[in-house]
């Protein structure tokens, strides 16, 4: 008897995992509340679907922007708040948003709300919070030496908003936990989860960092930002070498304690040169960037 | 009695059957409880929204003869192997073009009315453009379609949620307020004024 049922269960389960590819989480639930009705025969089966189901519908349903942006600002004063204040000369932070911002019209988020913020603290550090915040120290802007590589970092930072890289990892270890679908704790104001979710961002930035992958799909994408806009797109990998050739494998943020090893990034970009960037080249800009770090950091 | 399971069986794959493509092509709408997630039919269309970008991330290594298509509305055509060379012909995402040569750092394409022009790689695809893309486990706003995107450039300054959340960790006024200004330079800067940035600076797209 069961080998019989068994091709309808299959046909169950397939179709509410089809139907739920297409639905909000309210109507999974419906579905799962359906298929537990019509397989009331077994129980356990039927809550297998449903769970199936959900797992679908979770990470298809689409993140609204007010919550990405309601989750990143709580990333953003967290992170703020963490590890400093922002620098006081107004000539830096404009210059920081006009290089960002040039950047970021050049990745699939433009038009997007992108804000752009130089800490002052000396450890050599940039990092993004999803709705559009980003963040580099003034460590970092000391070491670097043109707006090329400037660009090249921040299209790296922008890369991580515009692929949801914080997102999905906030909602992938908020389902693992068993909790509400992140799509739904800003809207509901469940300020438990709000804060769950700005954990999360924040162990990810400081501790634990983002997955190997997502940090050369920023690096790549990063170079291909800077490259539309006009900027040498190996601003990034000339940073990277430099960084190394001066640290070695010291420090943390961007050396690395939460990024994959310097020598291995390095590699995957210039492979990514090789075939994706040959014969590409773009504006430097070393005279204004130095001239701008000067006057606003000194020596 | 002995078929009952089987016949009930029978009937719920039926009503599955019937239902849920149903539900699929209505996209939710019959159903009690679907809880939108963003009012996006009310909002106006977005200036950003006309200017879509094509998905995929595939830069071209494209040959002689084959044929690429535009990543994002507004690709430049150009009349030379330059950025600085006049333009030919401004095309919108997904346009085609054949490529005739491969130059350093450009293509010589042949473009949808014909003409001969020369287009960076980074603009072009081998593969044709999805209007929609899919990332790492996750869907956001702008992989919608136009019609459905909210419009975020409607979405200014520190949610309400992340001010609650500020209040509600103890963030130190001066830190949110840090935060709101760097929020009003981010908006501060038009696209005029990054235009001119670019221009003084000698940093031409290609």
């Amino acid at each position: 008897m069961i080998s019989r049922m068994l091709p309808f269960f299959l046909f169950l389960t397939g179709a509410v995992l089809l139907g739920a590819a297409s639905c909000t989480s309210t109507q999974v639930q419906d579905l799962t509340e359906f298929g537990m009705r019509v397989a009331g025969e077994d129980p356990e089966r039927a809550a297998q679907t449903g769970r199936a189901a959900g797992q679908v519908a979770g990470s298809l349903a689409p993140m609204p922007f007010e919550n990405e942006r309601a989750i990143g600002g709580g990333i953003a004063v967290q992170s703020l708040h963490q590890q400093g204040q922002l620098h006081p000369s107004e000539e830096l932070q404009e210059y920081v948003n006009l290089v960002g911002k040039a950047v970021a019209e050049n990745s699939p988020r433009a038009g997007f709300p992108f804000a752009f913020g130089v800490v002052d603290r000396e450890d050599v550090n940039a990092w993004a919070a999803p709705g559009g915040y980003v963040f580099v120290t003034t460590g970092l802007l000391r070491e670097m030496e043109d707006e090329a590589q400037l660009a090249g970092v921040l299209g790296h930072e922008i890369a991580h908003i515009t692929e949801g890289h914080m997102m999905s990892i906030i909602r992938r270890t908020q389902r693992v936990a068993g909790l509400t679908d992140i799509a739904e704790v800003a809207a509901g104001r469940d300020m438990s989860q709000v804060r769950n979710a700005v954990n999360i961002g924040t162990q990810t930035l400081f501790e634990r960092g983002f997955d190997q992958d997502m940090e050369y799909d920023a690096d790549r994408l990063g170079m291909e930002y800077a490259a539309l806009t006009g900027y040498d797109p190996q601003g990034l990998v000339r940073y990277l070498r430099a960084l190394r050739a001066r640290a070695g494998e010291r420090g943390g943020g961007w050396l690395t304690a939460t990024h994959p090893p310097l020598v291995r990034r390095i590699q995957r970009i210039e492979a990514a040169i090789q075939s994706d960037f040959a014969g590409i080249g773009g504006a430097v800009q070393e005279q204004r960037y130095q001239e701008v770090i000067r006057r606003t950091l000194g020596g | 009695m002995k078929n009952r399971p089987y016949r009930k069986l029978r009937a719920a794959l039926l009503g599955s059957a019937l239902l849920l493509p149903a539900l699929i092509l209505a996209d939710g709408r019959v159903l009690p409880g679907r809880a939108v997630d963003t009012p996006q039919q009310d909002r106006p269309a977005s200036a950003q929204e006309t200017r879509q970008t094509a998905r995929t991330q595939a830069t071209v290594l494209a040959q002689a003869g084959q044929t690429v298509y535009t990543r994002r509305d507004g690709v430049t055509i150009r009349r030379g192997e330059d950025r600085t060379a006049p333009t030919l012909v401004e095309l919108d995402a997904g346009a085609a073009l054949e490529v005739l040569a491969r130059e350093t750092g450009w293509l010589q394409v042949r473009t949808p009315a014909g003409d001969t022009g020369y287009v960076s790689p980074l603009h072009v695809t081998t593969d044709r453009p999805e209007p929609q893309r899919q990332r790492r486990g996750i869907v956001l706003a702008d992989d919608l379609g136009p019609g459905e995107r909210a419009d975020v450039t409607a979405i200014r300054g520190l949610s309400p949620v992340s001010e609650e959340y500020a209040a509600d960790a103890a963030i130190p006024s001066e830190i949110v307020r840090q935060v709101e200004q760097m929020e009003e330079r981010g908006e501060a800067v038009t696209q005029s004024r990054i235009d001119q940035f670019l221009r003084e600076g000698g940093i031409v797209a290609p």
